[in-house]
């Protein structure tokens, strides 16, 4: 008859007027492997440990170990309590000036249990069996977190200790540490009867390990009870149902993301009956393209009617080509299947994934069948909370739709609908014509478009989607083909893209501009060439003579190198200069000086007219005029000047009055 | 009116409380820490061991240099003030040797080692509380007056102790032969080292181990008063030398005029 080790008897703490535990009872029996775990943010595991742990005396209760008060024993008693109880704190606790192995020896020497090579030899012994693979004489700042934390609990377990409480210890660790460990604490359970009570935070994998769960909520325990049980309240069951939804935090729970269930496509891929063997297989991406057509190399079934039929998948295989990829580095424990009873054959620890038979309309389906047959299984570390809690315990399947949505929305296939077997939005499967697959989208027609920039713009960009995208990779010869064809057509758009716009410029320009770029650059290199002096006279007779017309020609335009060559050109050039010079002349001359006779005497009669028009109207009046007639246009610009006063300004411009 | 009146005596009476509740807690920390001697026997000797010669190693050797250059400093300045303003009309040695054994030289070392020791202690217990060290110390049934507060009490007493009588040698004598090389004295060294008698050296040497007691007590205390924050410990590291200097003085004056 076990016997409890540990109780909590109406415990609370408080910080302040702030409880951070409130009530709590609790006993860990001996034997007992159980957890506390938190589903809110407010806290109070550590101080629960603490408290439970004899390290922090709460505000009101008492706390027992084998029925004595931790906080009221004496020295004695409370060394031999020590001795029973192994605490790891979070992050491991180990002394920063000593290293990991005087760490770990520290309470052997400190008590005088161990010495000598007895105590090396206990120290290497603990460190191993936790896993710590670094070296012991660094300090414990110089390794690494998951060092820290396994070395503290080969201290913790230095001196055979019968509770061992541990603070969030499994969070961060890697599968294999959390394998290792959880055979640790099984094995120490059932050979030695260790008690654990684990203290963590909301983790379905805590379900695995202890057979008692107590959850605490704002300080409170609102249940401790047989895992089983315990989904039995509905704010429990809720609440962890929730911190199932948040992402995947740990490897464990991510592991439950290979539960696959295609049944849309007919096609069962179970990859959750036995424990994970490494680190790596829960890394990468499990991604099947199931379209009718089993993926080479993966799925190696003898046609494509496999389907139905018996079929290995060995998910060993390296980063495959083409579109499907899977898992790399997992087991490569083949698992062929029954055809008759449509079953997976026993296999007991070993990742592997399974294509079943489709499920017969109507009938019970595999998957059913499937979660049956796990169930009377042990537990093993892929299986999630729901079918070691809840549906063990007799209650009615809760659907994990959650976990084949994840498939689902990542390969582009519809959730089943439960009533109908159908996909509730079908989705065509992905062809490999799409260019996410790489089968290449078909490069644009070269027709003419309105606007010949948008079509190059246009062009351009189609050529360079169909660049960047991936190259089919099928064996299917008519795809390669395909494939070919779409690549060399990429070449040709590529080289037409890269090429400066080409497509803004006439044709016949464009033949013509090539024409001359060449002329010219043959021009260029005969300029540029070095002459000849050791060669034929002939040549260099040749060659005198194209440079006596070259500086003649220099001369002559003084235009650059390229228009020496064509002497046709060189003469329309010529002549164009000297248009032009002549216009520029006779736009800038200020009078045409050797020009026509009969323009020139135009212009001096328009500038004499321009003259005598400027004096008449700069002349004030005239100086000796009639003095009758001076009289009266003096009295008229008077009269008009007070006109003009009290007029609008617009009158002092009236051109009479000007002429007068 | 009433409440302004009353304020300044409800500030003594709380700052009271508290000096009596950080010298219970102190004491506390003293008794426990001989009390667990006799309670563990030779359990973890060799530990407590290893931490006291670590930590005089630190609080007393690595102390050396600093109380030599302070000792000579202030023993020559003494001397040489005190000659210069009573040359010739009293004995200068006496007077000198006095000031600098008795008075100066346990305070310069109670400084050295508040400045030292006592707050590297102060910081070190603060972390160690943070980061679950010392949990993990009793969790494994250690007790914290064993391996924390006794070594650190007994290098502090032992550091005290040592720096002062090197610090009265390198005093004297160091500040003598300044004094000397740079101007006259009247009198020979020999006087000036038999000028303090052997009851006013013991004085000198309880001071300091008073002085060194109250520190190292003072900033463990202070370090283990850090409770979740790690900002909390400059605070507590502060808190450690101004109690430890406040202590410091009124234990010299007490110590000065009782003894």
């Amino acid at each position: 008859m076990s016997h409890p080790l540990i109780q909590l008897k109406g415990v609370s703490t408080c910080y302040g007027d702030e409880f951070i535990l409130r009530d709590v009872d609790l006993d860990l029996m001996a034997g007992e492997v159980a957890a506390v775990v938190s589903i809110d943010t407010s806290g109070g595991l550590t101080t629960l440990l603490k408290t439970a742990a004899g390290l922090k005396p709460p505000t009101s209760g008492q706390v027992l170990f084998n029925g004595d008060d931790v906080y009221s024993m004496g020295y004695g008693a409370d060394q031999k309590m020590r001795k029973r109880v192994g605490v790891v704190l979070e992050g491991g606790a180990l002394h920063p000036n000593r290293s990991v192995w005087d760490n770990v020896a520290f309470p052997l020497r400190y008590h005088g249990e161990r010495r000598g090579g007895d105590l090396s030899k206990t120290v290497e012994r603990l460190l191993s069996d936790c896993g710590f693979n670094e070296d012991p004489k660094l300090f414990p700042w110089q390794i690494s977190a998951r060092g820290r934390k396994l070395a503290g609990l080969a201290r913790a377990l230095s001196r055979d200790p019968e509770v061992v409480i541990i603070d969030r210890f499994f969070e961060g660790l890697e599968m294999p540490d959390w394998r290792r460990l959880f055979e640790l604490v099984m094995e120490l359970n059932h050979h030695q009867g260790v008690s654990w009570l684990l203290i963590s935070e909301v983790d379905a994998a805590i379900f695995q390990v202890a057979e008692r769960v107590g959850v605490l909520q704002r300080g409170e325990l609102i249940g401790y009870d047989h895992r089983r049980r315990l989904f039995e309240h509905a704010e429990i069951r809720e609440a962890f149902e929730e911190a199932e939804a948040k992402p995947m935090r740990t490897r464990t729970q991510r592991a439950k993301a290979l539960n696959l269930d295609i049944s849309s496509q007919e096609v069962s891929l179970d990859i959750s009956s036995g424990p994970l063997e490494s680190q790596s297989a829960m890394e990468g991406d499990l991604t099947i393209n199931i379209d009718g057509r089993l993926p080479r190399g993966n799925l190696a079934g003898e046609e494509d009617s496999a389907l139905e039929g018996d079929l290995t998948i060995d998910l060993g295989v390296k980063k495959p080509k083409g579109p499907a990829r899977l898992v790399r580095n997992l087991d490569r424990t083949r698992t062929p299947l029954d055809p008759e009873n449509a079953k997976p054959l026993p296999k007991p620890s070993s990742l592997a994934a399974t294509i079943l038979e489709p499920p017969t309309p109507g009938t019970e389906d595999a998957r059913a069948q499937d979660r049956a047959a796990r169930e009377r299984q042990p537990l093993s570390l892929g299986e999630t909370f729901y079918e070691s809690g809840i549906q063990s315990a007799g209650s009615p399947p809760t659907p994990r739709p959650d976990l084949g949505e994840t498939f689902y929305e990542s390969s582009g296939f519809a959730p089943i609908d439960p009533a109908s077997r159908e996909p509730a939005t079908p989705t065509p499967p992905p062809s490999l014509e799409d260019t996410s697959l790489g089968g290449g989208t078909p490069l644009p027609e070269s027709t003419p478009t309105p606007d010949p920039a948008a079509g190059a713009k246009a062009m351009r960009k189609a050529a360079k989607k169909t660049v960047q995208a991936p190259a089919p990779t099928l064996s299917d010869p008519a795809e390669d083909a395909k494939g070919k064809a779409a690549k060399a057509k990429r070449k040709a758009a590529k080289k037409t893209v890269q090429a400066p716009a080409p497509t803004l410029c006439d044709p016949a320009e464009d033949a013509k501009a090539k024409a001359a770029k060449a002329k010219r650059k043959a021009a260029k290199k005969t300029v540029q060439a070095p002459a000849p002096t050791l060669s034929d006279p002939a040549e260099d007779a040749k060659a005198k003579a194209a440079k006596a017309k070259r500086k003649a020609a220099k001369k002559t335009v003084q235009a650059p190198a390229p228009t020496l060559s064509d002497p046709a050109e060189d003469a329309k050039a010529k002549a164009a200069k000297a248009k032009r010079k002549a216009a520029k002349k006779t736009a800038q001359a200020p009078a045409p000086a050797l020009s026509d006779p009969a323009e020139d005497a135009k212009a001096k009669a328009a500038k004499a007219k321009r003259k005598a028009a400027k004096k008449t109207v700069q002349a004030p009046a005239p100086a000796l005029s009639d003095p009758a007639q001076d009289a009266e246009a003096k009295a008229k610009r008077k009269a008009a000047k007070k006109t003009a006063q009290a007029s609008p300004p617009t009158d002092l411009h009236d051109p009479n009055q000007e002429g007068a | 009116m009433g409440g302004l009146f009353l304020a300044p005596i409800r500030w003594l009476g709380a700052t009271a409380i508290a000096t009596l509740r950080t010298g219970a807690e102190v004491f506390s920390l003293f008794y426990g820490a001989f009390a667990v001697i006799i309670l563990a026997r030779l359990r973890g000797f060799r530990i407590v061991v290893e931490v006291t010669i670590q930590q005089t190693l630190f609080t007393g050797v690595h102390a050396l240099p600093l109380v030599s250059l302070a000792s000579l400093a202030l023993g020559s300045l003494i001397i040489s003030q005190v000659q210069s303003l009573a040359g010739g009309v009293i004995n200068t040695a006496d007077i000198a040797a006095h000031v600098f054994a008795v008075e100066v030289l346990p305070l310069v070392v109670a400084l050295i080692i508040l400045g030292r020791s006592g707050t590297a202690i102060c910081v070190e217990l603060a972390n160690m509380k943070l980061s679950g060290e010392l949990d993990a110390l009793r969790s494994m049934g250690v007790a914290l007056e064993h391996v924390i507060v006794l070594p650190r009490l007994l290098a502090g007493l032992i550091s005290g102790v040592l720096l002062t009588i090197y610090g009265f040698a390198v005093g004297l004598a160091g500040g003598y032969w300044l004094v000397k090389s740079v101007g006259s004295l009247p009198f020979a060294m020999e006087a000036l080292l038999n000028a303090v008698r052997e009851e006013e050296l013991i004085k000198t040497l309880v001071k300091v181990c008073f002085f060194a007691v109250g520190i190292v007590l003072v900033s463990i205390r202070e370090g283990y008063s850090v409770q979740a924050s790690a900002r909390e410990v400059p605070q507590a590291t502060t808190r450690a030398v101004v109690r430890s200097m406040a202590l410091v003085f009124v234990l010299n004056t007490m110590i000065s005029v009782f003894l």
